[in-house]
């Protein structure tokens, strides 16, 4: 009876959120992008995590003018999906109208050229490859097994195959596990965001980050996150300034120009799944 | 000493009788200028066997020091020649304009008193007196060593505190914030202090809070100048320093240290020198609020733009350089932004960035050009509207607006105008591409079939996760039960007594004689429990196997009392009523279940 419930419980919360993306979807096509940052931006407080739905609000952002937050939610969909190329194509466009079109903090070549099924497959994918060659791992070795019951002799490859397939299946296991707890990055997401040398405002400004620019981000404290450029400079920056590309997927404080339709609408909850 | 004093004599008694050049004096002055009240050194070079000190004469109009500032005595051997030369340099400082004649210098050169020629300079009309640059925020150097014992007032030689020296000096001190500021450090070593080829900067100042160009001091050569009318060699460094924010910013002290060779009026010694300057204190104040369109430049600036074309064919671009020159952080600057057009597509734009020559003193001049490659996609005139550049100038404390155009392009229809345009610089479509006329974003795309809450670790993950390693162990225990039982038939039959019999005694209660039949159940039963032949087993033997075995008594004599009444009802030919038989399958039942409970917990029954 509780299964039951359960499963309908889902089944009806689906088709909700379904029904939420149809209704930002379409206001979109009417041009009401503030509704529609805000219909897309419920699905991300509601925990939905699917590169669609960060693709779409990252158009809408974009229409909105608010070209970091945009960044950010492209880096999302792409961070789920390397290989959706629409949101590729909608971030560079972006990129290019940065300031300084500042490169993305990315690991060097020869990691991502050795790790190269981390860096080109989704996640959904590579939880996929890695949970086939668990089983695949598995039945080799009962199978060796089984054939060991019978008397028969056992299969010479089998066992090298089992250590193939338990290879990819640890390798492909640590990239989703690491896919789904990536480094945090963030993106400038004010005209100008002020980077010191301290979680102060009194502190020394080290160098200042424009609207879109990329960064990782290695510590947060106390409203502060210190943030490193691709070129190695650091420095703290407050968080209202970045966007952050997560998990967890961080909502923007009120957008200004969101402020009257917010104000007629409940208020969003500060972090996704935070409900 | 007295050793050193004959070893001089000896070798000034061997040169005088080496020598054979001739005795020369040759005067000059160190500038070509010579400006009233402005200190100059009259420099007077004599050579031969043996020379004495030039005997200066008094000049109507010109203040001569007796004293020679510097002093250089050197031997050159040409050809087992041995010449003396002996150079003096006199500070004179000229009281009127006009022409001064310098009479011929005497000076006694072996036993001989030979004259320079005289030497006639103009006198040019000059500033009022004044200090030379010096350390301004150093305190003077002493009037004189400690221990020299000079009378104060009169002219005396350099004490090493004035003979070396270090300034550094900005040419601001109060700045709004992102102002160039330019920090020049230089070291004055008086000419007759040797410092050799030694490195200007062994610590730059350290400049925090502020945005450096170039990262370290750049080095711009030294240069001879007169400071209280010694002649110093003077090694320069600047920087120019870009405030990043408000407040009091300090430039931490410069520090050198060198060696230097001193004269000390007998011989030359070695000394070492370390010299620092006091840390400099600049005010940045903040920006005013920022205008729109502010593009973050901050100092002088001037902006040109000019077009590469000024008619070109549809679909072709055309450049539009942006030329940004001036004083202020090059890297602050960013690209202006064109005006909105229609039928136009605006690449981004290409960046660089040069340094321009110093022009005096001030900071570094440089040029910042954006290029934009414009394409028009619509045949006909195109006006590019001004574009505006805003930064703030510093010296007018206000944000300064500079606009350059419009421009006009004459844009020619092609041919192929409505089925082939090239758009962007590399941008040419080969045979079966498609052309890009405009860029902007891909629209939203459709939801996907089911959205679903995100789930840590879903469900489906967790159970194919834990699956096959639980099933391959089962597999294991029962591949591993398997072979044990094949190596071991006892207890294969003993592991399987329990559900053998199970089985035959249901079968039991539907035979013909259940007596019979319920016998051979629990006599198997038991020669399987304990590994033997079943065949003649008799309730008298199985007593004696449990019994052997150490078998609770009680269980030993439900299942003995229950065989001994089937031997009975089988050989007595007393058939057993309904009642009976269940009460014996029961007993039966119940002692197989003691027996194998026992057995199984290993347990000594």
């Amino acid at each position: 009876m509780m299964t039951s419930a359960a499963v309908l419980l889902m089944l009806v919360s689906s088709n909700a959120f379904n029904e939420t993306f149809e209704r930002a979807t379409q206001a979109y096509a009417d041009k009401d992008y503030g509704r529609a940052v805000q219909l897309y931006e419920q699905l991300v407080a509601d925990g939905v995590e699917h590169p669609h739905v960060f693709y779409n609000l990252g158009d809408a952002y974009y229409r909105k003018g608010r070209l970091g937050w945009a960044i950010a939610n492209y880096e999302r969909a792409l961070q789920l999906d390397p290989g959706f190329q629409s949101a590729q194509h909608n971030l560079d466009q972006c990129l290019a109208q940065t300031k300084r079109q500042l490169a993305r903090p990315l690991p060097p070549d020869w990691e991502q050229s050795v790790l190269f099924w981390h860096y080109s497959l989704s996640r959904r994918v590579t939880l996929v490859v890695g949970l086939v060659c668990w089983i695949a791992m598995w039945l080799a070795l009962g199978f060796r097994l089984w054939r060991m019951a019978l008397g028969k002799p056992r299969p010479r490859y089998m066992r090298r195959l089992a250590a193939l397939f338990a290879v990819i299946a640890v390798a492909f296991g640590v990239s989703a596990w690491v896919k789904a707890h990536p480094a945090m990055r963030a993106v400038a997401s004010e005209p100008l965001v002020p980077v010191r040398y301290g979680m102060s405002d009194d502190e020394v400004v080290r160098f200042e980050l424009y609207e879109g620019d990329r960064v990782m981000v290695d510590d947060r404290r106390d409203g502060w996150a210190r943030v490193v450029t691709a070129t190695g400079y650091r420095g703290w920056a407050r968080d209202e300034g970045l966007a952050f590309v997560g998990p967890p997927y961080e909502l923007p404080p009120k957008p200004e120009a969101l402020a009257a339709e917010a104000d007629s609408a409940a208020p969003a909850p500060r972090q996704a799944g935070e409900s | 000493m007295v050793v050193m004093a004959a070893a001089g004599q000896i070798a000034a008694a061997v040169l005088s009788m080496l020598a054979a050049s001739d005795p020369e004096v040759a005067v000059r002055l160190d500038r070509d200028t010579i400006e009233v009240n402005q200190p100059f050194l009259i420099i007077v070079e004599a050579r031969g066997s043996n020379v004495g000190e030039p005997q200066i004469p008094d000049v109507p109009g010109l203040i001569i020091e007796q004293s020679p500032r510097r002093r250089e005595d050197r031997l050159n051997m040409i050809n087992l020649d041995m010449t003396q030369i002996k150079v003096r340099a006199y500070a004179a400082t000229p009281t009127r304009t006009g022409a001064i004649q310098l009479p011929a210098i005497p000076v006694l050169i072996d036993k001989q008193e030979v004259k320079s020629a005289p030497l006639t300079f103009t006198v040019a009309e000059g500033a009022p007196l004044q200090r030379p640059p010096g350390p301004p925020d150093k305190p003077a150097p002493p009037s004189r060593p400690a221990d020299s014992g000079e009378p104060a007032g009169e002219r005396r030689g350099l004490t090493l505190d004035e003979a070396v020296f270090l300034v550094a000096e900005v040419d601001k001190k109060e700045v709004f914030q992102g102002e160039p500021v330019q920090l020049n450090l230089s070291l004055w070593a008086f000419s007759g202090v040797g410092l050799g080829e030694q490195p200007l900067a062994a610590t730059y100042p350290s400049t925090t809070g502020f945005y450096a160009l170039p990262q370290v001091p750049e080095d711009i050569g030294p240069e001879v100048q007169v400071r209280d009318g010694w002649e110093y060699v003077v090694s320069r460094q600047r920087q120019v320093l870009y405030p990043t924010t408000t407040g009091t910013l300090t430039i931490g002290p410069w520090e050198w240290t060198g060696v230097a060779r001193v004269f000390t009026g007998f011989m030359y010694e070695r000394k070492r020198v370390a010299r620092s300057t006091a840390p400099i204190e600049i005010t940045v104040r903040p920006l005013p609020e920022r205008p729109k369109g502010f593009s973050g430049a901050v100092g002088t600036f001037h902006v040109k733009a000019e077009l590469t074309e000024n008619r070109v064919i549809q679909g072709t671009p055309t450049k539009l350089m942006i030329r940004i020159t001036g004083r202020g952080n090059p890297n602050a600057i960013g690209a202006p932004e064109l005006p909105a057009m229609d039928d136009v597509y605006v690449a981004p734009p290409e960046k660089a960035t040069q340094s321009l020559p110093l022009r005096g003193q001030g900071p570094e001049t440089f040029e910042r050009t954006f290029t934009y490659a414009i394409t028009p996609i619509a045949a006909g005139t195109l006006v590019i509207p001004p574009v505006e550049f805003c930064y703030f100038e510093p010296a007018a404390a206000a944000y300064k607006v500079e606009r350059v155009g419009p421009f006009t392009v004459e844009v020619l229809e092609t041919p192929e105008a409505q089925s082939n345009r090239v758009v962007g610089i590399e941008a040419r479509p080969g045979p079966g591409s498609v052309d890009v006329l405009g860029l902007d974003i891909l629209g939203p795309v459709p939801a996907p079939s089911e959205l679903r809450r995100r789930q840590t670790l879903p469900l489906a993950v967790g159970i194919t996760t834990a699956l096959p390693p639980l099933a391959y162990a089962i597999l294991a225990l029962y591949v591993a039960r398997k072979r044990r039982f094949a190596a071991d038939t006892g207890l294969a039959r003993s592991s399987r007594a329990r559900t053998k019999a199970l089985k035959r005694l249901r079968a039991a209660r539907h035979a013909a004689e259940p007596a019979d039949e319920l016998f051979h159940v629990l006599a198997g039963f038991v020669a399987d429990k304990f590994d033997v032949p079943e065949a003649g087993l008799t309730s008298a033997d199985a007593r004696r196997l449990l019994e052997e075995h150490e078998v609770m008594p009680e269980t030993t004599d439900n299942l003995t009392k229950v065989l001994r009444k089937c031997e009975r009802a089988r050989y007595a030919g007393d058939p057993l009523t309904e009642h009976e038989v269940d009460a014996l399958f029961h007993g039966a039942a119940a002692g197989m279940s003691q027996l194998d409970a026992a057995r199984k917990g290993g347990a000594k029954s």
